[in-house]
């Protein structure tokens, strides 16, 4: 009974969550199937008797509001989803039997533009909080830094300026996301 | 001037369409969208659990308690007194557009 495990320390960034999906696709045209999803830690199955589509999906309704999951989770089952599993950050884990007659629409999650964008608009809410938390540290850091003359202080400003930009560059492609599909 | 209907997309349309029939589930509304649209319009289901949340909170649509099927455990939902006058509305202003249509037909 026991099948061979795999773990995977991968980690993604939110604007990257597709190359994650296309990632543990591969994977399951290998024979590992994912059964537990991470943003830094997955968990995969040797099975080479299936295929499977995965889709990974940002709902962060799923980590405080249970009555809201399970509206979440039994919508994706009632059309032919398997739930695998949530993340403490509300990324949620779903995959489909891939079957070669189907129609490739059967393997869509989002099937029009405007929800699409209200999915990622979900995660850039966050995206803009966590954006500006940075940038005030970042201007604390730099003001404590000169006054000090604190060289210490100096290069954690720096780090966190770097922070800051690497986020705000997530934001952009978000956005960019947002426009072109 | 806010108006009081705006145009809804097509998913919103086909969900509120399929729950004026009656009580449904993801399922049956998407089956039910297709069978409309000639196959035309799929809804998948982030788009489904996106605008069913949506259309909870604006009150046009809520679970619904089905008494019978007691074996059926699958979460229905029914349209509510707004979301038939939101769908009313709609209608109404797909008839115009239409009715816009045909009165230039002829030069088309």
């Amino acid at each position: 009974m026991g099948k061979e495990l795999k773990k995977s320390y991968r980690t993604y960034m939110a604007w990257n969550y597709e190359k994650e999906e296309d990632f543990i696709n591969e994977n399951s045209n290998g024979g590992w199937q994912l059964i537990k999803g991470g943003c830094f830690h997955s968990v995969y199955e040797k099975d080479d008797s299936k295929k499977y589509v995965y889709k990974i999906d940002y709902n962060p309704k799923t980590i405080r509001e249970s009555i809201e999951k399970k509206r979440y989770i039994e919508m994706f089952e009632d059309l032919g989803w398997e739930y695998i599993n949530s993340t403490y950050n509300g990324w949620n884990y779903f995959r489909k039997e891939y079957d070669e007659n189907s129609d490739a629409s059967e393997y869509e999650i989002y099937t029009d533009h405007s929800s699409y964008r209200e999915m990622l608009d979900r995660w850039c809410k966050l995206g803009k909080v966590i954006f500006a938390v940075e940038l005030i540290i970042s201007l604390l850091y730099t003001f404590i830094a000169i006054k000090h003359m604190d060289i210490i202080i100096g290069i954690e400003a720096v780090l966190f300026w770097g922070l800051s930009v690497w986020i705000k560059k997530g934001l952009d492609i978000m956005n960019g996301k947002m426009q072109d599909k | 001037m806010i108006k009081k209907y705006e145009p809804l997309t097509e998913s919103y349309y086909y969900i509120l369409l399929c729950l004026y029939k009656g009580p449904n589930h993801g399922y049956g509304i998407m089956q039910d969208a297709m069978k409309f649209s000639n196959n035309r319009v799929k809804i998948g289901s982030g788009t489904m659990y996106t605008a069913v949340s949506k259309m909870i909170k604006k009150d046009w649509i809520r679970d619904s308690i089905t008494t019978d099927d007691s074996d059926d455990r699958r979460r229905t939902y029914e349209i509510t007194k707004e979301g038939t006058d939101i769908l009313y509305g709609e209608i109404e202003r797909l008839k115009e557009l239409l009715n816009s249509a045909k009165l230039i037909e002829d030069k088309i």
